[in-house]
C-alpha cells in the first residue's frame, strides 16, 4: 500500500504540469505594449504595433525599416512599428476577435473588415475617436477620401471612430472585348446592347480564331450576376441591391420586371452556345479559374477588371503568351433599349479599415496613418525605392526586382493600410490611370440608382436574405440554362414576399428613410469639422 | 496441386480489384505531385494529366524561396518533436496510473479525464488562461494544450490493463518499485502502442495550424502549416479584391503553388510512417480484443 501515494502524486503532477505549466513568460505581444507617444509627436520615442494582413507578411523586412526611417523622419522622433501578422482569411475574424478580447493584446492600430463586432468596440469603448486628431494631422486622408465614402465611417453621436483602409477606385471593372477578333470578322466596336449580342454570337458562330473549329465563346466569366453586367445594366438593374424609382421609392433590384426581360435574353444567347456554359457553375466563383480562361484565348467579351489591362497582370500575362496575337480592349457600357448605360460602381464604402485602440494615444497614431497615406511615403513601401527596386520607363512601372525578391523586402506588407488608388499607385500604366478615371463617369448612372446603405444593423435583412438569395440564384440561374422557363421569374416574385420580402422592402424604406436624414445631419457636421481642415 | 480454374479467377479479379483500388489512392497524390511540377503555363488548358504539362520548378521555388517557410519548417519540426515526447511520455504515465485499481480515487481521475472529452472551456477562456500564463509566441503554448488527449488516454490504458499482473508483482518481489516497474518493465513491453499514439501525436502537432492562429502574433513562431495556408490564401485573395495583385506575385500560379506546398508539407510526415509501420500495424488493433 506504500505505493499507491507515489502513483497518486505522478497522476497529480501529470495533469498539474499539463495544465498550466511552460510559464517561461518570453515572447510578450507586441500588440500589447502600447503606443507611448504624446500629444502632437516630440521627441519622445514611439512605438506603434498594427495588425497587418496584406502582402507577403515578410517579418523584420526592408519595407519596414523603410517605413520607420521615413516615420522618423517625418515625426521628429524615433518611431518603430511593431507588426502583429494577422492569418489566413478563413481563420481572420477569430484572431482579430482574441486580439480585440484582453487590452495588453490589442494592437495600437487594428485593420479589419470585421462589421459585427465593431459596434461592440464602439460600446465598450475600446476604439477611439479619431475626429479631432484628422482635424489637427490627418490632412492626407481627409483629403483623399471623398465626403461620400466618409459618410460610411461616421457615427451620428457625431464621432468617427473608424477611417476607411481600402476603398477601390469608382469603378473597376469593364467590358471587354477581342479587338482582334472584331478586326478578323470586319466588326465595329458595339455601343448598344443588340450590337453587342450581334457581336457575340459572331465570335461564337464565325470562327473568330480561324481554326476550323467551333471552339470559341462569345461571353464568360465568373459564376457572379457582375459578369452579366452589360446585360443587366442596359436595363438600369442591378439585382443585388436596393435601386431608386423614378417615384422616389426603392426596390430590390431582383424583383423588377426588367430582370426577367434580361433573363429571357440570356437563355437564348444560352441555347445558342454564344456564354460559355461554364459560368453557370459555381467552380467559377473562383477567380484563378476565370483567369485560366481568359488566359486561354476563346471568349470573346468578359466584364472583367480593368487591371488586366495593365501589363504585369498575370491573367494577361498569361494570356499574351498563349495568344501573342490576341488583344483585349475595353470598351464604353453598351447602351440598353431605352439608352440607358452605366458600368458597375463600386459603392465606396471600402471593403476594410482602421481602428485606434484605447492601447494607442490617438494623435500619434493619426500622425502615423497620414504620413503613410502620403504619396511619396506610400510608392516607398508599396513600390520599393525608385532606381533601385523600379524605374518608370515611358510612365510604365517596371520592375528591377524578381516577385522573390519584393517579397523579401517586405513589399505590400503594409497594403491596405490606407492604400491609395490614384497616381500614387504608379503600377498602373498612364492608361490604365485614364480608364479608371473615365469610369467615374462611365459608372454614375447606376451610382445614383444603387442605393448603398450605411446600417451595419440589418435584421430583417439578416434574418431573411440568405434564403432569398440561394432562391434568386437557383431560379435565375436555371432560367439562364434553360431548366426553367422564363416565367418561373414572377413565380420567384410572388414567392419572395412570401419568404419576407415585404418585411426586407419595408425595413430598406425605413432605413433609407433614416439615411437620408442622416445623411443631412452628416453634411452639417462635415461642413463644420471636416472641410475647414483639408 | 494448382489453383483450380474458379481460383485462379478470383486470385486475378482480387489482384485486379486491389491494383485498381491502390490506383484510385495513389492517383490524387499522383496528381499533385505532377500538378506541382508543372508550367503554370500549361496549367492554364486544365484537365487530368498523368505527366507533368510542360516542367517547372517555379512552384517549388516560390514555396521554398519563401522565407518564412524556412522558420515554419522549424517551429513545425519543434512543437511536433517537442510535444510528441511530452505528449507521449505524460499520455502513458497518466494512463498507467489509471490502469491500476489500487489507485485511491481513480475513478474522479478517470471522470476528470473523460470530463475533457466532453466538455472545453471555450476559445476565449482558453486563449486568456494560455496569455496569462505567459505562453503567447513560445512553443509552450503550441505544445502544453494540446498534449494530452483523453481519447489518447483511454487507448493506452485498456493496453496497460492488458500486461499480466504477475509481471508486475514478480518485479516487486525483486524490490523493484512503480517507477522501476514502469520505465523499465511496463514501457519496454507498449511499444506498439506508444509508437501508435506517438505518431497520432505527431501527425496531429504536424497537422496543426490553429495554435499559430490563436496564440501566435509573431509571423516566427508561426507552424508550417499556418505558414502555407496563408500562402494560399492570401494568393487568391489579393487577386480577388478588386483585381488587384498587391503582392508581386504575377507570374506563379495559385494552383501550382498549393500542389507544391501539399508536397513538401506531406513528405516530412509521410518518412515516419515505413519507419513505424511495424508497430503502427500492431498497435492499430490494440483494444479491438480483450485478451
Amino acid at each position: 500500500m506504500k505505493k499507491t501515494p507515489l502513483v497518486t502524486s505522478l497522476l497529480i503532477l501529470t495533469l498539474m504540469v499539463s495544465a498550466c505549466s511552460g510559464n517561461t513568460g518570453e515572447g510578450e505581444n507586441p500588440g500589447s505594449s502600447g503606443s507611448n507617444g504624446r500629444n502632437g509627436g516630440g521627441e519622445s520615442p514611439l512605438s506603434v504595433s498594427m495588425s497587418l494582413m496584406a502582402g507577403p507578411k515578410t517579418p523584420n523586412s526592408w519595407a519596414q525599416e523603410a517605413l520607420e526611417a521615413e516615420l522618423t523622419k517625418r515625426l521628429g522622433r524615433d518611431v518603430s512599428i511593431e507588426p502583429v501578422f494577422l492569418p489566413d482569411w478563413s481563420e481572420l475574424n477569430t484572431k482579430i476577435n482574441l486580439l480585440m478580447s484582453a487590452k495588453d493584446t490589442r494592437p495600437n492600430i487594428l485593420w479589419t473588415g470585421e462589421t459585427r463586432e465593431y459596434l461592440k468596440w464602439v460600446d465598450a469603448g475600446i476604439v477611439q475617436d479619431v475626429t479631432p486628431s484628422l482635424q489637427q494631422y490627418g490632412q492626407e486622408i481627409i483629403n483623399y477620401y471623398t465626403k461620400d465614402t466618409l459618410f460610411y465611417h461616421w457615427d451620428p453621436s457625431g464621432k468617427m471612430y473608424r477611417i476607411p483602409a481600402d476603398v477601390p477606385e469608382a469603378s473597376y471593372m469593364t467590358t471587354m472585348i477581342r479587338k482582334d477578333w472584331l478586326d478578323q470578322l470586319n466588326l465595329d466596336v458595339p455601343t448598344t446592347l443588340d450590337e453587342y449580342v450581334e457581336v457575340l454570337r459572331a465570335f461564337t458562330h464565325n470562327d473568330p480564331d480561324g481554326n476550323g473549329k467551333q471552339d470559341t465563346y462569345g461571353l464568360s466569366g465568373d459564376n457572379y450576376y457582375r459578369s452579366l453586367i452589360p446585360f443587366f445594366y442596359a436595363y438600369g438593374v442591378d439585382v443585388e441591391n436596393f435601386i431608386r424609382q423614378d417615384d422616389g421609392s426603392i426596390i430590390f433590384g431582383s424583383v423588377m420586371p426588367e430582370v426577367k426581360e434580361v433573363l429571357g435574353l440570356l437563355q437564348t444567347l444560352y441555347q445558342e452556345g454564344v456564354i460559355d456554359p461554364r459560368m453557370a457553375t459555381s467552380a467559377n466563383s473562383n477567380d484563378q479559374m476565370v483567369n485560366d480562361i481568359y488566359a486561354s484565348g476563346k471568349i470573346g467579351s468578359f466584364y472583367r477588371f480593368v487591371d488586366y489591362f495593365n501589363p504585369g497582370n498575370s491573367a494577361a500575362l498569361s494570356f499574351k503568351k498563349l495568344n501573342p496575337n490576341g488583344e483585349y480592349i475595353a470598351i464604353d457600357p453598351v447602351a440598353g433599349p431605352n439608352g440607358f448605360a452605366s458600368d458597375q460602381p463600386d459603392p465606396g464604402i471600402g471593403w476594410c479599415y482602421l481602428v485606434i485602440t484605447d492601447t494607442a494615444e490617438v494623435d500619434s497614431a493619426v500622425q502615423v496613418l497620414n504620413t503613410m497615406a502620403e504619396p511619396e511615403t506610400f510608392k516607398l513601401f508599396t513600390f520599393g525605392r525608385e532606381g533601385e527596386h523600379y524605374e518608370m520607363k515611358d510612365g510604365i512601372f517596371t520592375p528591377t526586382i524578381t516577385p522573390d525578391e519584393g517579397n523579401k523586402l517586405g513589399l505590400g506588407n503594409f497594403g491596405w493600410y490606407i492604400q491609395r488608388k490614384d497616381a500614387a499607385n504608379v503600377k498602373n500604366t498612364p492608361e490604365v490611370t485614364q480608364l479608371f478615371e473615365s469610369k467615374i463617369e462611365t459608372s454614375q448612372p447606376m451610382r445614383d440608382r444603387i442605393v448603398v446603405f450605411k446600417a451595419l444593423d440589418r435584421p430583417v435583412w439578416d434574418k431573411y436574405s440568405a434564403d432569398i438569395n440561394k432562391e434568386r440564384d437557383q431560379v435565375f440561374w436555371s432560367i439562364i440554362t434553360g431548366k426553367l422557363p422564363v416565367s418561373a421569374f414572377d413565380e420567384f416574385v410572388a414567392k419572395y414576399e412570401q419568404m419576407g420580402g415585404k418585411e426586407i422592402d419595408a425595413e430598406a424604406a425605413g432605413l433609407f428613410e433614416k439615411q437620408s436624414q442622416e445623411y443631412e445631419a452628416y453634411e452639417a457636421w462635415y461642413s463644420e469639422h471636416i472641410e475647414p481642415y483639408k | 496441386m494448382g489453383m483450380t480454374t474458379g481460383e485462379k479467377i478470383f486470385s486475378f479479379a482480387n489482384y485486379l480489384f486491389f491494383i485498381v483500388l491502390m490506383l484510385i489512392m495513389i492517383y490524387p497524390f499522383w496528381y499533385m505531385l505532377m500538378g506541382s511540377l508543372s508550367d503554370p503555363l500549361f496549367i492554364a488548358t486544365g484537365g487530368f494529366f498523368l505527366t507533368p504539362a510542360g516542367f517547372s520548378l517555379s512552384a517549388y521555388q516560390a514555396v521554398l524561396s519563401n522565407v518564412s517557410i524556412l522558420t515554419g519548417f522549424k517551429v513545425s519540426i519543434i512543437s511536433t518533436i517537442g510535444g510528441t515526447v511530452i505528449g507521449t511520455f505524460f499520455t502513458a504515465t497518466t494512463a498507467y496510473a489509471l490502469s491500476k485499481t489500487r489507485l485511491r480515487g481513480r475513478m474522479f481521475f478517470s471522470f476528470v479525464v473523460l470530463f475533457t472529452m466532453l466538455f472545453s472551456g471555450g476559445l476565449v477562456p482558453t486563449y486568456l488562461l494560455i496569455k496569462e500564463l505567459g505562453m503567447i509566441n513560445t512553443y509552450w503554448a503550441l505544445i502544453l494544450p494540446a498534449a494530452m488527449g483523453a481519447w489518447n488516454i483511454f487507448v493506452m490504458q485498456s493496453f496497460f490493463r492488458n500486461i499480466p499482473d504477475e509481471l508486475e508483482e514478480a518485479a516487486k518481489i525483486d524490490g523493484a518499485n512503480d517507477l522501476t516497474i514502469f520505465f523499465r518493465i511496463v514501457l519496454p513491453l507498449s511499444k506498439a502502442v506508444l509508437a501508435t499514439i506517438g505518431l497520432f501525436i505527431a501527425v496531429w502537432y504536424w497537422n496543426d495550424f490553429f495554435s499559430s492562429v490563436l496564440y501566435m502574433t509573431q509571423k516566427e513562431m508561426w507552424q508550417l502549416q499556418m505558414v502555407l495556408k496563408d500562402l494560399i490564401s492570401n494568393t487568391s485573395n489579393a487577386i480577388a479584391q478588386a483585381g488587384i495583385s498587391i503582392s508581386y506575385q504575377s507570374e506563379v500560379n495559385e494552383f501550382t503553388i498549393k500542389m507544391a506546398s501539399i508536397i513538401v508539407s506531406s513528405i516530412p510526415i509521410l518518412l515516419v510512417y515505413p519507419f513505424l509501420q511495424k508497430h503502427f500495424v500492431k498497435g492499430a488493433l490494440i483494444g479491438s480484443v480483450k485478451g
